[in-house]
């Protein structure tokens, strides 16, 4: 009961941060559909007005995928970062509340924010392409992206501990991202990429989530494409254990304890 | 000290410090170097998406080839604006104006990184392109290449300065510059101007970005949408004209500054 006090106290106060970054919230809102736009227009004009509007849409939920997977792949490392540089790390790994609830409160509270996003985007998509009709399916992508961002979650605190020992989150992150932005199928299918590349983003979480989602809003989506998404839950207790590693190391070597 | 000795030596100093934050981040230069290609690959195959049979034309991969090579010259540059917001935030600038160093110098501290990464980005998109994509990279006119860079690299330098002063007082200028960096170049002569619709052809030398940026895809492909000679006037007149305007701004910038101690023009 105690830990989910302190799980509800953290998660209103990072809403509460949230609400007062605007500026994040619309730059957020307004980049997929600016970069969708982009290419869709240099689409039509390759294909001499060939682009289909179901390409465009297909491209609009990647990269509202791809924003949310940048920003939750890196949160932890930014936490840790600024935890670092004005020495609250310290105060947090010595204060009577676990770390990793500190984490993963925040993690939760970016799952919210991400999801009430996506909603948003999505919802612009659906009407546009689909009609009002199936913004239905967008229950469904709350529960199906519920479920699927939790390894997500794992894989960010993996880039956490990263940044512990790194120091620099920008360009740890910057190297995942770019990655995961390649080989994950955002904005185009996997299948253009080399086969090699094709492996790892079926190994990684995030073509299955942006393949689901997509899915899930064309109302195409069967059960068993559940499948793979029990086994990615790995990517979450790999990163639970990576942190408690991390953080007794890092307890270590700063000599902070309670 | 003050004059030609002085304003050279605060040059070096500022060099220096940019070479020496950069040699201090080693781990930027491994990442930089690993996620360029990857980055690479997915903006080329999110545009190429809509027509994949252009994969196979070789005149379009080179032509976006060069479109991907501006941008990286755009964002290389336009991310310096940045640095002063990251000063100001930080109290450096004030120490900055008290050593009589301009904006502008201070600003070619972080200007360094971006020549930096161009030298290397730069010439890792075209090393991609031809060992991933199978691009025979090819350029019409090399005279007017070197030329059209080192007039692209030169405007952006000053425009990033100029952009730096009106975002000093921002909370999140990346925001902004995000946006920035992809809409200035793809809307102004970054895609080829020969694969675009008659209608949008002329549109778009309306934008004067389009003047330091057509140059470099145009001396690869060899398609000049006008002659280069007044493209390239063109180009140096505005270069001139947004040094001009960003002398003006900081000047603007330190005067009120000093009337009201805080930086920002707004």
């Amino acid at each position: 009961m105690r830990v989910l006090n302190q799980l509800a106290g953290i998660v209103e106060a990072e809403l509460k941060a949230l609400t007062r970054e605007a500026g994040v919230f619309i730059f957020v809102v307004f980049f997929p559909f600016m970069f969708s736009l982009l290419t869709y227009g240099a689409g039509q004009t390759l294909t001499g007005g060939g682009a289909s509007p179901t390409q465009w849409f297909y491209q609009l939920i990647g990269f509202t995928i791809m924003m949310i997977a940048l920003t939750m792949s890196s949160s932890s490392a930014w936490y840790f970062r600024r935890g670092m540089m004005t020495g609250r790390l310290e105060y947090i790994l010595a204060a009577p509340i676990s770390p990793l609830i500190a984490v993963l409160s925040s993690a939760l509270t970016n799952t919210i924010f991400n999801i009430a996003y996506f909603i948003v985007v999505a919802a612009v998509g659906v009407i546009a392409v689909y009609g009002p009709y199936y913004l239905v399916h967008i229950v469904g992508v709350i529960l199906f992206l519920a479920l699927a961002l939790l390894p997500v979650i794992g894989f960010n605190l993996l880039v956490g501990i990263l940044t512990i020992f790194f120091r620099e989150p920008e360009p740890v992150s910057n190297l995942i991202n770019a990655v995961v932005s390649t080989v994950s199928g955002f904005t185009y299918p996997i299948i253009l990429l080399p086969s090699f590349l094709q492996t790892l983003g079926q190994i990684m979480p995030y073509s299955h989530i942006v393949n689901g989602a997509r899915d899930v809003l064309a109302g195409s989506f069967r059960l068993v494409q559940l499948s793979p998404h029990l086994f990615l839950l790995g990517y979450l207790i790999l990163g639970l254990v990576a942190f408690r590693v991390g953080e007794a190391v890092y307890v270590r070597k700063s000599g902070v304890h309670w | 000290m003050s004059g030609r000795a002085g304003f050279i030596g605060r040059t070096v100093a500022e060099l220096e410090k940019g070479l020496i934050i950069y040699a201090r981040y080693k781990i930027w230069l491994f990442s930089d170097l690993i996620s360029w290609p990857f980055w690479t690959i997915f903006f080329f195959l999110s545009f190429l998406m809509y027509a994949p049979s252009l994969l196979s034309s070789q005149y379009h991969l080179n032509a976006f080839t060069w479109s991907f090579f501006t941008f990286i010259l755009v964002s290389s540059f336009i991310w310096a604006s940045n640095f002063l917001a990251t000063s100001a935030q930080a109290g450096i600038l004030e120490y900055v104006i008290l050593t009589g160093s301009s904006i502008r110098e201070h600003m070619l501290g972080r200007s360094v990184v971006s020549f930096i990464d161009l030298a290397v980005g730069g010439p890792l998109l075209l090393l991609i392109s031809a060992v991933g994509f199978g691009t025979k990279l090819s350029v019409a006119y090399p005279y007017l290449m070197l030329i059209a860079i080192v007039l692209a690299s030169a405007f952006f330098y000053f425009f990033s300065s100029m952009l730096a002063v009106l975002l000093v007082s921002l909370r999140s200028p990346w925001i902004i510059i995000n946006v920035a960096q992809f809409i200035i170049p793809f809307t102004s002569g970054a895609i080829p101007v020969e694969v675009l619709p008659v209608e949008l052809r002329s549109i778009i030398t309306y934008s004067p970005f389009f003047y330091v940026i057509h140059p470099i895809v145009a001396s690869a492909t060899g398609q000049y949408f006008m002659p280069p000679e007044l493209v390239l006037t063109v180009g140096g007149i505005l270069c001139l004209a947004i040094y001009l305007a960003s002398r003006v701004l900081e000047d603007v910038l330190l005067r009120r500054a000093f009337r009201h101690g805080k930086f920002t023009l707004f």
